[in-house]
Order: structure tokens, then sequence, then C-alpha cells
């Protein structure tokens, strides 16, 4: 009877797996990411990057503009503009903001940049 | 049929424990969480309060109120001059000037009506409102859309203060919108004081509160609230002022004899 103990051992593992499996999916949601500025849609990002961009027109201060993109971390500041460039294109951004977000991806980019990490 | 090993009842339960844990493993570690994007309403507290801070930032840069409304709208949310005035606060607090004096600055401008223009007389006098006001004649008037951040506020030095109504004026200036009710607080040397919280309570039950000092092309001690008609107010200035009743929008007539509604200027001192 050893082999009908391992079938049923088995067949409970396969049952437990599922349930497992289950109960991840469950609570997957729960570990999702809770409503911070990185997980706005694309739209309202692209309009948060132009609000930056805004602000940095009047103020000129690009390290200013850099620390108010890092809510969108791990999403690199300079990569924020370039989405927001092409996503405010699509919506119908006018040239006068397609270009304060481009003067703002110049401003970036003449921040030094940061070391790349090292083992 | 004496047989050996673990009972049968032991060797399920065994597998079923085993099993769970290895698929709830698999999922929590091996599955992707799925990413779900929010709309600015849907943000959470921390990130309503950048995306605030942010709308407000680009209006005192840019002075489009039309795009900051309807971004200020994407959040959904009610009583936007009391939630700016209170974050303005906060980031006074944290010591946030220039952030804290962009979202007064948009409060100010949502409270005063979308067609108000300054005119060169509010202007004039609103400059002439940032000396010490020590008489009680105060011939200041307010020109919100002419806020001009500058970092001189100073901490509250009215903590443990009482303060009472001084004077009450009515206001009949048409440069001034509707119902109007400025506020000054000056401490027993007639030195405006800034960061004292005002909180304005409506007949209706309606309550907000505000601060001093957020406004500073007024004065440091100058705050101001837009009454709606029909609703008596009560103030009371500082942590326990004595309150102030009976505040509602005064008549005015004009030199063609029409009665349109003024304002009101209070002064409070300990």
């Amino acid at each position: 009877m050893r082999g009908g103990r391992f079938l049923w051992f088995l067949i409970s593992l396969g049952l437990g797996i599922v349930l497992g499996l289950a109960a991840g999916w469950v609570i997957a949601p729960l570990r999702a990411p809770s409503g911070g500025l990185e997980t706005l849609e694309v739209s309202s990002r692209a309009e948060y990057v132009l609000m930056v961009a805004e602000s940095y027109a009047a103020d000129g201060d690009a390290a200013a503009a850099a620390e108010r993109l890092a809510a969108f971390a791990p999403l690199p500041p300079l990569r924020a503009v370039q989405e927001a460039i092409i996503n405010g294109g699509e919506q119908g951004y006018t040239k006068a903001e397609l270009d304060q977000l481009a003067r703002l991806g110049q401003g970036l980019q003449s921040l030094p940049q940061k070391p790349e990490n090292t083992p | 049929m004496n047989e050996s090993g673990p009972r049968p009842s032991l060797v399920v339960l065994a597998g079923l424990v085993l099993g769970l844990l290895l698929g709830f493993a698999y999922s929590w570690f091996s599955l992707p969480v799925p990413v779900k994007t929010v709309t600015p309403g849907g943000l959470d507290a921390a990130g309503k309060d950048h995306y605030r801070a942010m709308i407000a930032l680009a209006y005192s840069a840019s002075g489009d109120r039309t795009r900051a409304e309807e971004r200020l709208r994407a959040l959904g949310e009610d009583r936007l001059p009391a939630v700016l005035d209170a974050q303005a606060q906060s980031a006074l607090q944290g010591g946030q000037i220039s952030e804290a004096q962009a979202l007064a600055g948009l409060a100010a401008a949502l409270r005063t009506p979308a067609g108000f223009v300054p005119t060169a007389s509010n202007l004039s006098a609103a400059q002439t409102a940032t000396a010490p006001a020590a008489s009680p004649t105060i011939a200041a008037t307010r020109a919100p859309a002419a806020f001009t951040p500058v970092p001189s506020i100073t901490p509250p030095a009215s903590r443990g203060l009482v303060f009472a109504l001084a004077s009450s004026e009515t206001v009949c200036d048409p440069a001034l919108p509707p119902g109007l009710l400025q506020v000054y607080v000056v401490d027993v040397r007639g030195r405006q004081l800034p960061g004292v919280r005002v909180q304005v309570s409506g007949d209706g039950g309606q309550t907000d509160v505000f601060y001093t000092g957020l406004a500073p092309d007024m004065g440091a001690g100058y705050a101001d609230f837009l009454m709606a008609p029909q609703v008596t107010y009560s103030l009371v200035v500082g942590d326990a002022g004595e309150p102030a009743g009976g505040l509602s929008i005064p008549q005015c007539t004009g030199a063609d004899g029409t009665n349109t509604m003024g304002g009101i200027r209070t002064r409070f001192r300990p």
C-alpha cells in the first residue's frame, strides 16, 4: 500500500500547489504599487512632466526639476521627459509645450551624471 | 493489514501543506505583479500632494489659471482652496517656502472670481499694504493675481496669544472680489503676525482654516476668505481666540444707487 500512499501524497501536493497559486493571485493586487506618482497613467504622467517643464522654464533650476521627476523612479528623469514628449505629441500638445519639454530634457542632460553602480 | 509508516491522513495533509507552500512561493516570487496605473484622482495622499504642489508651481510659473483648474479637476477634490491652504501651511512648516507660496497663490487665485482683473488702483494700494499696519484704518486692498513670492515668512510668534476683534469695517471697493473677508492680525505693538491660524465657520456648519502670511505682498499678518452670500460667519483667530460672529456680506450702494456686494476688513489683536 506504499504506492497508494505516494499517489495520495502526489494528489494532495498537486491540489496544494493549485490552491497556493490561487492564493498568490488573490493576494497579488495587494502587492501592487499603492498609488504613488510612479503609477500615474501615461497621459497624466506627461502632464506632470509638462508642469515640471513649465516650472523649469521660469526658474531654470535643473536640479530641482530632476528631483521632482525622481518621483517616477526607477524611470530616469530624462527618460520620463522623452516619454512625455512622445505622449504629448500624440495628445496634441502645442509646439510651445513640446519645446518646453525639450528644453527641460536639455537642462537635465547638463546635470552631472550619477556614477554607475559598481559591484 | 498492519502497515508501517505514517497514517494516510498525515500523508495527505503533508502533501497539501507542501503544495500550498510551493504554489504560493512560486506565485509570490516568480509571477509578475500586475501593474495598475491610476489617474491623478487615484493617487495616494502623498502622490496627490506632489501633484497638487506641481500644479501650483506650474501656475506660479505660467499664470495660466484655466490650465491649473483643469489639472486640479483631474484630482477630483472638493474645497480646493482649503486643501491648498492646508498644504501650503504644511510646506511652510517644512521650510519649503517657494512651494508654500505657490500653493497659497493658487488658493488665493481660486478664491477670486474668474473675471477679476487687478487694476492699477488696487495694485498700488496693495503695495502700500506691505508696510506695517499700525493704524486702525488699514487702507489696503488685495490683488491676488499679482501675488509675488517673497521669502520673508518668519516662524509663528503668536502661540499662546488670545486674539480679539479690534475693528471691523465694511469695504465697498468694486475692484475687490465681492464678499471678500480680509483679516489682519497684529501684536500688541501693531506689528503684523505671520502664521496665525484663522478659523472661519459658516452658520451652515462649514468650517475653513487658513493662515496669515501666505500672501506677503499684502503684509505678513494678512489673510482673506471669500464669503458666500446669505451665510453668516464667525471667526476665531489664533489657537484660542475669542469668536467674532455675525459676519456676512454687506450691501454697498453705488453712485448710481444700485446695490452691490461689498466686503469686510477686520483687525485682530491680543
